[in-house]
């Protein structure tokens, strides 16, 4: 392949997509940008205000990702975040996030593209593998650790994930299903998209899915990623958090989990980040949990309460029991 | 595409000296002159409305990440 890895440096992958049944990156300048914005696609939106980054973009076959992964191999990732949605995950990432030698990775739409691709599982663990290393390409002297943070809905393919990073531990992080649907009937997520999502409503089209009620079918989404988490509970790679040990579990529990330590300047900065709303993190947190339940109406805790709470309680009996 | 503003396109990306260049300014008309110029000095030929297209192809690609 004619593509010299050092005119590579400073770039990142931000597309992946199918052309005449091969796979094409498209990468974007990133420079010395670090991944501070709640999401990954956030600091993707400021890069684009650059008008160098409209005109100039990098693109090569999939294939140059497993050169890159050969020959400029990336730290390892030291934890992945999984979740429910609108349950404190981006309160987890942001808090990891404001340490400069942590590179925080969130919801990026290319891992989501390369987990939810036409392709055999076989290629899209061997892909995952190499767009991972791809963002965590070192940019920084000081950056030591990678964290990702999947979509809500990347649950669903936790085992491919599991796979494809065989070392890397994993929490899921749930919340009081009210709380959850609230949320999101408030500003739906992108998994609460009819269909948008394949995987969460399997073998139903449009028409059947719309046959739900708003209230059942955000119910049913949750209960899709809960009973996914559930499913591996036995890995060894996994543990679980409940929105309520936040922010306190994030310097304890979950650093351990994942194998990260920091001196007590760094939990310093990082509980002060956490007074922050993760989302607009201008703006100071409020706990809203009693606003959101006092918002339910019958239908959100009639379906909370049917379709998810049990997978809930069973969550919160496999944290309990791992302790 | 126009023919030339490939050229330079390919260039640039070869070139990280020439990028160093072209990335730091965030007037779009500014950039532009810059890209003419830059093309000038390389016997390529082109005009503003080329480098705007460029642009406007590239928030277009962009956005089709989400799709």
């Amino acid at each position: 392949m004619d593509l010299k890895i050092e005119n590579f440096r400073d770039w990142s992958p931000l597309r992946i997509y199918e052309n005449d049944e091969h796979f094409f990156v498209d990468w974007i300048f990133i420079g010395r940008k670090r991944f501070t914005e709640p999401f990954f696609e956030d600091t993707m939106q400021i890069l684009l205000r650059e008008p160098f980054n409209l005109a100039f973009r990098h693109q090569t076959p999939i294939e140059f990702l497993g050169e890159l992964y050969e020959r400029s191999r990336g730290p390892q990732p030291k934890g992945f975040i999984f979740h429910v949605s609108r349950c404190g995950s981006t309160l987890v990432s942001q808090m990891l996030a404001s340490l400069e030698k942590n590179n925080v990775i969130s919801e990026a739409s290319v891992i989501d593209k390369t987990v939810r691709a036409s392709a055999s599982d076989g290629e899209k663990t061997i892909w995952l593998r190499w767009i991972v290393n791809a963002l965590a390409q070192k940019r920084f002297e000081h950056e030591e650790n990678l964290f990702v943070k999947f979509d809500s809905w990347s649950a669903l393919d936790l085992p491919l994930i599991e796979t494809a990073f065989p070392d890397v531990p994993w929490i899921f992080m749930y919340r009081d299903p009210v709380e959850v649907i609230v949320s999101n009937l408030r500003q739906p997520g992108a998994q609460m998209i009819p269909a948008a999502i394949e995987k969460i409503f399997p073998n139903m089209n449009l028409f059947e899915i719309l046959q739900f009620s708003t209230e059942e079918r955000f119910a049913r989404t949750i209960a899709a990623f809960c009973a996914s988490a559930i499913g591996n509970k036995d890995s060894m790679l996994g543990k679980f958090i409940n929105y309520n040990q936040l922010p306190d579990i994030v310097t304890g529990e979950i650093c351990d989990h994942f194998g990260v330590t920091f001196n007590d300047q760094e939990i310093a900065k990082m509980r002060s980040s956490s007074k922050f709303n993760a989302k607009t993190p201008k703006q100071e947190f409020i706990p809203d949990s009693e606003e959101k339940r006092k918002e339910a109406n019958e239908n959100v805790v009639r379906f909370a309460e049917q379709l998810v709470f049990p997978l809930y309680q069973e969550l919160e009996s496999t944290r309990s029991s791992r302790k | 595409m126009n023919e030339d503003f490939e050229k330079l396109r390919q260039l640039v990306l070869q070139d990280p000296a020439l990028q160093k260049v072209l990335q730091p300014i965030s007037d779009r008309e500014e950039f532009a002159r810059q890209v003419i110029e830059l093309g000038r000095k390389n016997g390529l030929n082109f005009g503003e409305e080329t480098v705007f297209e460029a642009m406007n192809e590239g928030r277009r690609v962009w956005i089709e990440r989400w799709i």
